[in-house]
């Protein structure tokens, strides 16, 4: 089998596999939506098990990477998906920082003027840059980094 | 591709009749305007409208329609060599079962699983499928090595894993990519979340490189507490230089300017503690080992504090690297008010280098913004950001948002 007809029948066997699974399933699918959102980004101001380390702590900038990788749909509940998209994109051109100048308290990277402070952060830890820029939304990188 | 992508997805959509039966329509539209100088001195003046919609089959909510983009046209001067750009971030059909979490997304999707946060054209699908185990797949084409047309281009992947609710989950994850029919990337990865007791939380993950045929990654965080209110975080991770950015496409990370055989340890802990309802202090520490080049370590602390109408912060951080190039102290203070309708925020940072950048060692970034409510639909900010660092004596930008919220259902 050549490798672009393995290309195309994975997914297609893949799909057909979760078509069974879905036409088979039994427990109740987790509300789509929450119920009711109050002001508060605090989980465990109402859950008191273990939705309650979903809180958006001053540490969650940090370790939302992990529950997203794990629990989208969680994600989902309260967010909407533009939601990721206002700061993980392919391409975008505004910085988050800038989008959000109103919430302040939010953990916003590459506040003011970046260009002297990424070429620090860079040497210090570029691993932390990857993500977002080594293989997308790095456009404007490239002016200089050909 | 955008263009065939998004007639695919509204054919998808016109031929599901129960979707036009009643519907709930849900979205924003955010319009920036921006002036600021770009760093050749040319001013530019970008205004960009961003648009998200989702159209929800109010009555069994069970199939639902989701876009966003955005479109920038320059009133004045270009960025990167454009009058004008737009960008499709996404755009797929989703299907979701009332039971057993089932969920196919078609079109232009993000995926978040295990190894995989990517942006793909094609379909992604998960389920639970009983014993703790949920299965999630999908394959398609990758938004990341577009740049030459996508032709050649593919990505398929997915991730199996199982778990206790609320106690643990172990997920492995397999991600294989092609960019113009080549190999670009093989990774497979381990998370894991497990809830050791109530008050103990540890989530991580490990990649591994099969091209390299070595780990790319370990990184792992634990959340202790709280106890009596204190909160403690610790964590850890180990990247390994030449299996972590192998697949780089931009310059800054390919072995021409990084050392393939650099290792970087990262261990670092963060204190938390509310004095009260409204104070919070918080203090961290992390230390950067590396194989090659020595050590730096990160540390500081800040205050945060907030009641319903306002809020204010204080941080002090000092970077302390191997050479005096990696060395600054940061220091930030920013509050915010909220009157009936309106809202004022001021944020100050200033970051002083121990050695001079262009001449410049202190570093200054001003902002003042001021937002009204109209409605609890429609909303506008504006803001004035006033700087002063090595690429500019004075930098001014400015910027105004203008965001309206939509919420129509048909029945």
């Amino acid at each position: 089998m050549n490798q672009s007809l393995a290309r195309t029948l994975i997914p297609i066997l893949i799909a057909a596999a979760f078509a069974g699974f879905i036409a088979c399933s039994t427990h109740k699918s987790r509300a789509p939506q929450h119920p009711q959102v109050g002001p508060s980004s605090q989980c465990s101001s109402c859950h008191q098990d273990w939705r309650a380390t979903l809180s958006h702590t001053s540490d969650f900038d940090r370790r939302h990477k992990f529950l997203a990788a794990q629990q989208q749909q969680v994600c989902g509940v309260c967010h909407a998906q533009s939601f990721c998209a206002d700061c993980h994109a392919n391409q975008e051109e505004i910085k988050p920082s800038d989008k959000y100048k109103d919430t302040p308290a939010r953990n916003m990277p590459h506040r003011g003027n970046y260009l002297a402070q990424h070429r620090i952060d860079g040497r210090i830890n570029p691993a932390s840059c990857f993500p977002c820029h080594g293989r997308q939304n790095n456009e404007r990188c490239k002016l200089c980094h050909r | 591709m955008n263009t065939k992508l998004i007639i695919v997805v509204f054919f998808l959509l016109l031929v599901s009749p129960p979707a036009w039966a009643a519907l709930t329509f849900t979205g924003e539209s955010k319009t920036y305007l921006q002036a600021r100088e770009a760093i050749n001195g040319d001013d530019v003046m970008p205004l960009y409208e961003y648009l998200d919609f989702r159209f929800q089959d109010t009555r069994s909510k069970n199939l639902s329609f989701h876009f966003a983009g955005w479109a920038r046209t320059n009133l004045e001067g270009e960025i990167l060599g454009e009058k004008t750009n737009s960008e499709l971030q996404y755009a797929y059909v989703s299907y979701r079962k009332n039971t057993n979490n089932a969920l196919a997304n078609a079109g232009r999707v993000y995926v978040f699983e295990g190894v995989a946060s990517e942006q793909i054209d094609g379909l992604y699908v998960r389920t639970d499928v009983g014993g703790g185990f949920e299965v999630a797949a999908f394959g398609g084409i990758p938004l990341e090595t577009d740049e030459d047309g996508g032709s050649g281009d593919s990505i398929y992947g997915g991730r199996i894993a199982q778990g206790r609710p609320g106690r643990y989950q172990v997920g492995i994850s397999y991600l294989n990519e092609e960019d113009d029919s080549d190999e670009f990337r093989e990774e497979q990865g381990i998370d894991l979340w497990w809830r050791l007791r109530p008050k103990a939380d540890l989530r991580g993950r490990s990649w591994y490189n099969a091209i390299t045929s070595n780990w790319m990654q370990h990184n792992y965080y634990l959340v202790l507490g709280p106890f009596d209110k204190l909160k403690v975080n610790a964590e850890a991770s180990k990247v390994y230089y030449e299996d972590y950015f192998q697949s780089a496409t931009m310059s800054a990370f390919q072995f021409t300017t990084l050392d393939p055989n650099e290792i970087i340890t990262i261990v670092g802990t963060g204190v938390e503690y509310p004095f009260n309802s409204a104070l919070t202090g918080i203090v961290d520490y992390k230390n950067y080992d590396y194989e090659l080049a020595g050590e730096a370590d990160y540390f500081g602390g800040m205050l945060a504090y907030a009641v319903r109408d306002y809020s204010a912060g204080l941080s002090l951080y000092r970077m302390d690297g191997e050479t005096d190039r990696l060395k600054y102290g940061e220091y930030r203070a920013y509050a915010q008010k909220q009157w009936a309708r309106t809202d004022a925020t001021v944020d100050l940072l200033v970051v002083s280098y121990d050695e001079e950048i262009n001449g410049v060692k202190n570093v200054y970034t001003a902002v003042a913004a001021v937002g009204y409510a109209f409605n609890a639909q429609a909303r506008a900010l504006a803001d004035l950001e006033y700087g002063r660092n090595p690429e500019f004596d004075k930098e001014v930008r400015a910027m105004v948002r203008f965001v309206y919220r939509f919420d129509v259902s048909s029945r």
